[in-house]
């Protein structure tokens, strides 16, 4: 588990980027429980953090899909596949986050060239 | 906001083996382009009649053909076609329906047989649908003559990588029908390279917007943003011909659209790796990788184990993309051909069947990997690659709009010549001219 922020920084219904182990995580806290997503769209790679929570729901700034913050199920297009979720715990009053360099995200690539 | 940089040409038209400058451009005017088409089952009943059943089509991979008795079902529509290889070496085309009762003949997407034998009374043709067998043909009074009952075939010939077929039996021979294609494309080789991929996803549009899709740069930053990093979108030159048409696209450079060219992101570093170019040696910046990376291509061709004295300096780097027309768009690059082909849905123009097909040039010395089982599954089963996926996505939600009383048809830029110029050719077919189309 990495910590990545203290408890303190995040209030209900915020959220923020942070980077652990080079991945980009939105963090967010919404009734009382914290969340960690991979901090980019399963569609086209927004940073989803820049984007707006509205309870359980986050949407991508760019093209609007939305994903649930529990689960990183997708709600709407024009995404398909939800976005990655790491398991997060409270540790001395940080957040903690596990997650390995092998989620980093692979570079855009246009085809199999 | 747009910076409007120019990309520079390396390539050199005195030399280039596939042309490389500029067609004119056809005044096709400025028009709404009809939403109907899209969705009316009329105009799909009249695409049959007049563009499906009169064009050539690709029909199989002759990787697919390559021993006597191989054979590839392909369909279209409504008709399954069936296109094998006889003991003379010639591919045939014949549609897949016994001539006895209606059944098909021959099962499965593709196989290898010494004959075709219908599962259901047995009656038996051979690699050119001739029939050779009818059991009990004592009990035809009418007699079963085999000359008179075998299957309506179709001409069928060979161009490229692949074997195609008309369901006009008056059409033209394939070379015309092509026209400039195969000066354009010989110099690829295509038929060096190996099929790695073979799926076919059912999209809830009509095939026209996916051959739309395809034939416009200008999604590119609201459609794919992270590859703006190494591929131009503005710069892009358009060449309609005939009935084909194609653009060249610039890979390996910083999109126009982004106002720091300088930049070298993560996706045109990886652009470099992947045809062989470490990044790390690079000192330059992301408008000046493309140039570098062809130098370094040319130089080393003979390391990196490919042979590019067919190709001009662009064309190892760029994407140059091309329509054969009615429903074929690829991408092509020095070491891969990306190919799409869409097919009509059998009754309804709403759906259509997207294959979608990876060929790759292998280094010399590569023992070729196994052919890629095929795999067929309706949109978001699966994926089929970020950037595919993304352009798909888009496609639903346009056929709604396509249906919708709100929409007043497309409203096409400059940059999306080729639409309005395939939108065009297909209206030569369908209404205006069919005399000189159909001969």
């Amino acid at each position: 588990m990495i910590p990545v922020l203290p408890i303190a920084a995040l209030s209900d219904g915020e959220m923020t980027r942070v980077t652990a182990n080079g991945v980009d995580l939105m963090v967010c806290q919404v009734a009382g429980q914290i969340y960690a997503l991979a901090d980019r769209c399963s569609h086209a790679r927004q940073a989803l953090s820049n984007g707006k929570l509205s309870g359980f729901e986050v949407r991508c700034p760019l093209h609007g899909a939305r994903f649930d913050v529990r689960s990183g199920a997708c709600k709407s297009p024009p995404a398909t596949f939800p976005v990655k979720t790491f398991p997060v715990t409270l540790e001395g009053g940080k957040v903690c986050v596990a997650v390995s360099a092998d989620d980093r995200p692979p570079p855009p690539r246009f085809g199999p060239m | 906001m747009t910076v409007y940089r120019k990309i520079d040409r390396f390539a050199d038209p005195q030399t280039s083996k596939t042309p490389c400058e500029k067609a004119p451009d056809p005044d096709l005017g400025h028009d709404l382009i009809p939403k109907e088409r899209y969705t009316s089952s009329e105009f799909m009943k009249l695409e049959w009649d007049r563009l499906w059943t009169k064009t050539w089509l690709m029909g199989a991979w002759i990787g697919d053909l390559k021993e006597v008795g191989d054979y590839v079902v392909t369909k279209i529509g409504k008709e399954s076609i069936v296109i094998a290889k006889d003991e003379n070496g010639q591919y045939n085309a014949f549609y897949n329906v016994c001539s006895h009762r209606g059944n098909q003949v021959a099962y499965g997407a593709q196989g290898n047989t010494d004959r075709f034998r219908c599962a259901y009374h047995l009656w038996e043709y051979n690699l050119r649908g001739e029939l050779v067998h009818v059991p009990d043909a004592e009990t035809f009074p009418q007699g079963a003559p085999c000359d008179k009952l075998s299957i309506v075939k179709l001409p069928c010939d060979v161009w490229g990588a692949w074997v195609w077929f008309s369901m006009n039996p008056d059409a033209e021979p394939l070379r015309d029908f092509l026209g400039m294609i195969p000066e354009h494309l010989d110099p690829y080789h295509m038929d060096k390279m190996v099929l790695v991929n073979d799926v076919t996803v059912e999209w809830d549009c009509n095939w026209k917007a996916s051959v739309d899709a395809f034939n416009e740069t200008y999604h590119l930053a609201g459609t794919h943003p992270q590859l703006m990093g190494f591929i131009e979108d503005y710069d892009v030159q358009i060449d309609t011909y005939e009935r084909h048409n194609r653009y060249l696209i610039p890979f390996g450079s910083v999109s126009t659209h982004i106002a720091d060219g300088t930049i070298m992101d993560d996706g045109l570093r990886s652009f470099l790796a992947s045809h062989g170019m470490n990044p790390d040696t690079y000192q330059g910046d992301g408008l000046g990788a493309r140039r570098a990376l062809q130098k370094y291509m040319r130089e080393n061709s003979k390391k990196l184990g490919f042979d590019y004295s067919d190709l001009n300096d662009d064309q190892l780097t760029d994407d140059y993309h091309y329509l054969i027309f009615p429903n074929l768009t690829w991408n092509i690059h020095c070491n891969s051909a990306m190919l799409f082909r869409q097919r009509p849905h059998e009754t309804d123009p709403n759906k259509m069947y997207y294959d979608l097909q990876n060929y790759v040039m292998l280094p010399a010395g590569t023992p070729h990997p196994e052919r890629p089982s095929h795999r067929q599954f309706k949109h978001g089963e699966e994926s089929i690659g970020e950037v595919l996926d993304q352009d798909a996505s888009n496609l639903a939600m346009v056929q709604a709009g396509m249906n919708s009383a709100g929409f007043r048809g497309l409203w096409i830029s400059s940059q999306e010549l080729r639409i309005r110029h395939f939108h065009k050719t297909v209206d030569d077919y369908v209404y205006r001219n069919p005399i000189k189309w159909l001969k």
